[in-house]
């Protein structure tokens, strides 16, 4: 039969089960959608046809032979490729690690594999995960579907634009101050950021070590719960692994909270946001009172400073972080000869991209003596403000709910040559990183130039399924 | 606004072993400028009470015992390198460099 890319992943995978579908069908689908789109979206990096096919019929020959398969045996799914999957290439989109081949599987992969997930590709990303637009890229050009005129966001625009071009029904990203929500919002498709040490880190290349988290990209909120209980769950390879067992989200996602508390933090609303954006605000909030539930306005006061406090602390962790790539045990080196530390600098300087180069730059001058504790010490303290900001108003809400973006997708080029209007980009984002909680932005409508907007929200840590049930909700209402 | 000379651009360069061109160092400088005049805000709170955050989640680290368990491996291991010999990282001369 011809299968529909573009029904939700729920539909897919009863189909699959009840024979309707195979999933060598499936992905052959979803390698066609592929082939006829991608050379104008740019959302892979490199496509594994042959293994994607052959794990699909390996499923497809288990499951007619009544064998066990996993919970999501045959549905084809794109990583970032700042993720390893053992055997294949992890670029992080950088010219440093072009051919750097994972000698491992990231936890997440190991437990994707498990669940017979069908790996069919990695996707574009700014470099080693730094950047809003997917611009960043050293190895090509990602566009949003919806308008390729447009950025699809970042860092994870590949994975969303995959999604939201119907080429995958489920693609992983990875977040570090807002690179799974804002992607997921500029190209209308759902996202999810968990709690920080919910889903492993381990197999995820380091960028903000204290931030950094792997969280899942699908076309619904059902989607997004099924991947996300695939991946989460404790991981003894991973020290900041959460030791808190994940209960699976699916079966209790389509339940309303009754009495559900809404926040609405007024320091994300205002003139800076796009008049559209406030308007599917409100209506979203109209649709949830009529629902029954309560809508409480509550203070963020620190949200002012998120921005400054993010960039001091993701620098400073990514200049350490990075400081690995040298040219000795992985990556490029420079072919121009010299003593070890011209082979150092050179591998250096020839192998990061420009971007790249500015936020070690910008790390190593707030962690240096003299600056460090006006800066980094100073971050860090805003972070613990914010914390406490996040913590008195989950005392009177469940979830907050606000903008994921203030505007919705700029055009390719608009901030590439100005780095403070680009990293305003995550001026809604950076919070939920820097707190550790979990935020989910879900498309809710389109602007007058027709391109999606996105709202978030966020809620305490480790309670991704309730925000689920929400975001499940809020979905419902808005169609 | 804070500047950021030229000078402080080569110097935090050399510390991050990275070298700019000097076009390159220009740039650099102003938008360092820039961002750092913008990051500056945090300067503004009276924060000397407030403990800085550690550790996002308020619970004990993850401990283990120290035991023995498979790794990669050395041939995997030097898989990536860009240069090996007998089983070694091989990098540039670094004793008795003239």
């Amino acid at each position: 039969m011809v299968c529909d890319l573009n029904v939700s992943s729920n539909t897919l995978m009863e189909q699959l089960r009840s024979g309707a579908l195979t999933s060598e069908a499936l992905v052959k689908e979803s390698l066609a959608a592929i082939q006829t789109r991608d050379g104008e979206v740019g959302a892979f990096l490199s496509v594994q046809e042959e293994e994607a096919l052959a794990q699909a019929r390996d499923i497809d020959r288990r499951r007619a032979a009544g064998e066990a398969v996993g919970a999501l045996a045959g549905l084809p799914v794109a990583v970032k490729d700042n993720i390893n999957i053992e055997g294949r290439k992890t670029t992080c989109a950088s010219k440093i690690l072009e051919q750097f081949v994972a000698p491992y599987d990231a936890t997440a992969i190991e437990r994707l594999k498990q669940a017979d997930g069908v790996l069919i590709g990695k996707t574009n990303m700014d470099e080693f995960a730094m950047g809003s637009s997917s611009e960043f890229s050293a190895l090509g050009q990602t566009r949003n579907p919806h308008n390729l005129t447009r950025v699809p966001g970042g860092s994870s625009g590949g994975s969303t634009a995959a999604v939201a071009a119907n080429m995958v029904p489920f693609a992983l990203g990875s977040s570090t101050g807002g690179s799974i929500r804002q992607p997921a919002a500029f190209c209308g498709v759902v996202g999810l950021k968990p709690t920080y040490g919910r889903v492993s880190r381990y197999g995820l290349v380091a960028y903000g070590s204290s931030l950094d988290q792997i969280g899942p990209v699908a076309a619904d909120v059902a989607g997004v719960a099924r991947l996300y209980d695939v991946i989460a769950g404790p991981c003894h390879r991973d020290a900041t692994s959460a030791q808190v067992e994940a209960t699976p989200s699916l079966p209790e996602l389509t339940q309303a909270i009754s009495g559900l508390r809404i926040g609405l933090p007024k320091e994300f609303l205002g003139d800076a946001v796009q008049p559209e954006i406030q308007v599917a605000l409100n209506r979203l909030v109209d649709l949830f009172r009529a629902a029954g539930a309560t809508i409480v306005d509550v203070s963020l006061p620190h949200t002012e400073y998120a921005i400054s406090a993010y960039y001091l602390i993701a620098t400073a962790e990514a200049g350490s972080n990075l400081a690995r790539f040298d040219g000795v045990r992985y990556g490029y080196r420079t072919a121009e000869d010299g003593n070890l530390r011209d082979m150092y600098v050179r591998s250096r300087s020839e192998g990061f991209g420009m971007e790249v180069k500015r936020r070690i730059l910008l790390g190593t001058y707030c962690l240096s003596s003299g600056y460090y504790e006006g800066y980094y010490l100073q971050a860090q303290k805003v972070r613990t403000k914010i914390i406490e900001d996040f913590q008195k108003a989950f005392d009177q809400v469940d979830v907050l709910l606000a903008p994921t973006t203030p505007t919705t997708a700029f055009e390719a080029g608009a901030k590439l040559n100005d780095p403070m209007a680009m990293y305003l980009a995550d001026i809604f984002t950076v919070t939920a990183n820097l707190a550790g909680i979990p935020a989910l932005s879900l498309p809710a409508g389109r602007d007058q130039a027709g391109l999606p907007i996105g709202l978030q929200m966020l809620g305490p840590h480790f309670s991704e399924n309730r925000l689920l049930r929400a975001a499940y909700q809020a979905e419902q209402l808005l169609k | 606004m804070t500047a950021i000379t030229h000078e402080t651009v080569t110097h935090y360069a050399k510390l991050a072993n990275l070298h700019f061109d000097e076009s390159e160092t220009a740039l650099l400088a102003e938008q360092l400028g820039t961002i750092l005049t913008h990051v500056e805000k945090i300067a503004e709170l009276d924060l000397d009470d407030v403990p800085a955050t550690s550790n996002v989640l308020a619970r004990q680290p993850l401990f283990r015992e120290d035991e023995v368990r498979p790794s990669l491996g050395s041939e995997k291991a030097l898989a990536n390198a860009p240069d090996t010999e007998s089983h070694h990282f091989l990098v540039p001369k670094v004793i008795n460099v003239k």
